[in-house]
């Protein structure tokens, strides 16, 4: 569905790149995470990948599409999510759908069901411009279903949103990419890309350190432990330990037979943590677009 | 299809915004300000003092029968003049003979007030003031700087005019008042002026002092304007991220600039005729007015993107915007002064523009030039547009 290779990107055209040689492929049906820190490329990428910002080196071809050729009606096969939402305010929820489903050369979707599954239902008379901002990026996360794309992009889906609608979005986006449609996400929010997506790319610096799904690369790069909390001469003590090494093993025995156990639980290592294993760097919270 | 869409879409957000209906409140402001503070006809009225060094018969023989048939004099309430101590001196070009005139009080003349009607018009064109004495005359015509004539009986019994010039008038003007002057001269020239064949030129196809301001308001207020205001629209859609949403929809770059600049036509078109049709009525040829006023306003706005797509970002091209303006209003220069026309000005695009709308408001348009500035303007228009498209398909959602 959509084939790079040896991307690079420049916005200042001297020689410093936003985006270098970066290569990968993503499958018809795949959602694809692409993960990193602010300004580590990823919205460059998907700037390229969308037609926002013009190729400069390098190939891609989305959905059979070659980008160094201009087609406007590939963007009837695309959906995009912006982080930011993009809404006229003085429009209805449904006027700004109704509209948009306009400027489709193709069948769209009815603008009141997709309010309705984004948890709209009864603001569609409402302008976008009293909404607030969860209900705001719901709309513009609807918006870019409309025209069924096969090729979604998804910018931060679920910033912003308390959880029992994040899970709603996440839960949208399972259904739809099991229908077929392909998703290239970008997010520094690892659990999210841990929950969603079947590959997982980890960009830093506007290179790509490595690509595989989250639960090869826990395998590869994790290392499954136990958080025990116990009482030993009185105290409460805390310890994580990796019974998969001899040493650990060894002092989890020790502790259960000679300690008063108070919790004790196994966990797994998480996307972030092996991100850090792997890239070197950690994630920030914010994140802005390059 | 997707051009009208995306037309009724920006209308309809457009005109729930406050800036859609200021354009016809300030339209309707300008309209307002034309029939109250332009008048229809400039009347200039003279203002002339005169003494008639003559017993006061003469004079109101004088009022009765000068210019009887082309006008007549009306007494009107006496004018107040203050004069102020002075010290005058004049000379007598006939006689060489110099005059010095010394006052030193302070005074206010009560003068004898005229009024002459113009016979056909029924226009006040000149208030006669009449003094008393040559001191006052020369007083006044010192303190008021007006015309001033003194009229007394010569030496063969018939009346003789001196005028009281001021010294800074050419000297081709005193040759002319001198050679008028003279009685010499009188017989031959009335008989010059009798042998004269005066023809009007076109006076019938002319626009009046205040319709002659239409074209200007059209063009600078309406026109130019759209320049700014296309610009604001992009703005607006850029900052708000709207632009990023459309450059990732099938619909082309030029239907999204079209969408917006045909928001301004329309509301150029509205405030254009909320001024002109209440000055103009049914004179104008308003098919081909609605034509004109369409393309001033397109060009203006394909001149305002074109500009502002040099600049990365849309707010700094203001500056240049309003620069540009200043000087495409060049043309109301060569507009209202025709003797000044030097080519760089009728070069530039708004002195079509201004010629066309004018021939559209005259009873009798010259509709070759009209049309061939109307075609002039959609080819530059289109050149523009194209330019803009090809500019901002690389910026425009970035």
């Amino acid at each position: 569905m959509i084939h790079v290779n040896n991307l690079s990107y420049s916005y200042t055209r001297d020689g410093r790149f936003a985006v270098k040689d970066i290569s990968f492929d993503i499958k018809k049906g795949e959602i694809f995470g692409f993960l990193g820190p602010s300004g580590a490329g990823k919205s460059t990428t998907q700037g390229i990948l969308t037609g926002l910002l013009q190729l400069q080196k390098g190939d891609a071809v989305v959905d059979g599409y070659d980008l160094h050729r201009e087609n406007k009606k590939r963007f009837n096969r695309i959906g995009m999510s912006f982080e930011q939402s993009n809404l006229y305010g003085k429009l209805t929820a449904e006027e700004n759908l109704r509209y948009y489903a306009k400027l489709f050369d193709v069948p769209t979707r009815d603008p009141r069901q997709l309010i309705d599954m984004v948890g709209l239902g009864g603001k569609e008379n409402m302008k976008a411009g009293a909404f607030s901002k969860g209900m705001k990026h719901r709309l513009t996360f609807a918006r870019s279903l409309l025209n069924n794309p096969s090729m979604w992009f998804l910018d931060e889906p679920t910033t912003g949103l308390d959880p029992a609608i994040a899970a709603q979005i996440k839960d949208i986006i399972r259904k739809e990419c099991d229908t077929g449609v392909t998703a290239f996400l970008t997010t520094h929010n690892m659990f999210i890309a841990d929950e969603l997506c079947d590959r997982v790319a980890f960009i830093v610096d506007g290179e790509i350190k490595l690509v595989d799904s989250p639960k090869a690369l826990k395998l590869q790069y994790g290392h499954r432990t136990v958080a025990v909390e116990f009482k030993e001469d009185g105290d409460v003590k805390k310890e994580n330990l990796a019974p998969a090494t001899g040493e650990g093993k060894a002092r989890l025995n020790q502790i259960i037979n000679d300690c008063e156990i108070v919790t004790m639980h196994s966990r797994e290592a998480s996307l972030e943590e092996i991100f850090i294993k792997v890239t070197g760097k950690g994630l920030t919270a914010d994140e802005t677009v390059e | 299809m997707k051009l009208w869409n995306n037309y009724l879409k920006e209308l309809k957000i457009a005109s729930r915004g406050f800036y859609f209906y200021m354009e016809f409140v300030m339209a309707a402001i300008l309209l307002v300000c034309i029939l109250l503070f332009v008048p229809a006809e400039i009347i200039n009225v003279s203002q002339e003092a005169i003494y008639v060094d003559m017993p006061r018969e003469t004079l109101d023989a004088m009022l009765q029968q000068s210019f009887g048939e082309t006008g007549r004099y009306e007494r009107a309430e006496d004018t107040k003049v203050k004069l102020s101590p002075a010290d005058i001196v004049y000379y007598d070009e006939q006689t060489g003979e110099k005059f010095e005139m010394s006052f030193s009080d302070k005074k206010t003349l009560e003068l004898e007030t005229w009024y002459y009607y113009n016979a056909a018009t029924g226009a006040h064109e000149k208030t006669l003031y009449i003094t008393e004495s040559m001191d006052d005359l020369v007083r006044v015509a010192k303190a008021e700087k007006w015309y001033s004539t003194v009229v007394q009986a010569g030496e063969n019994g018939q009346m003789q005019y001196k005028l009281l010039l001021f010294g800074s008038e050419s000297e081709r003007y005193q040759n002319l008042i001198s050679a008028v002057m003279d009685t010499e001269n009188l017989p031959a020239l009335t008989q010059a002026a009798d042998d004269l064949e005066v023809v009007a030129l076109g006076t019938e196809n002319v626009l009046n002092n205040r319709e002659s301001y239409m074209p200007l308001a059209i063009v600078i207020m309406n026109g130019l304007m759209g320049m700014l205001v296309v610009i604001a629209y992009l703005t607006i859609d850029k900052s708000s991220g709207l632009i990023r949403a459309m450059s990732l929809t099938p619909m082309h770059t030029r239907s999204y600039l079209l969408s917006k600049v045909m928001v301004v036509l329309t509301t150029s078109l509205i405030s254009s005729l909320i001024i002109t049709v209440p000055v103009m009525g049914v004179q104008p040829n308003y098919l081909l007015f609605v034509l004109v006023v369409l393309l001033v306003a397109a060009l203006s706005c394909m001149l305002g993107l074109w500009i502002a797509s040099f600049f990365s970002d849309l707010k700094s091209a203001f500056g240049v915007l309003i620069l540009f303006m200043v000087i495409l209003m060049f043309p109301a220069l060569t507009y209202i002064i025709p003797s000044f026309s030097p080519l760089w000005i009728r070069l530039m695009p708004t002195y079509p523009m201004l010629q066309a709308v004018k021939e559209t408001l005259l009873p009798s348009p010259d509709t070759g030039y009209v049309l061939l500035a109307c075609g002039g303007m959609i080819v530059v228009s289109a050149l523009f547009l194209w330019w803009s498209e090809h500019r901002y398909k690389k910026s425009l959602g970035v």
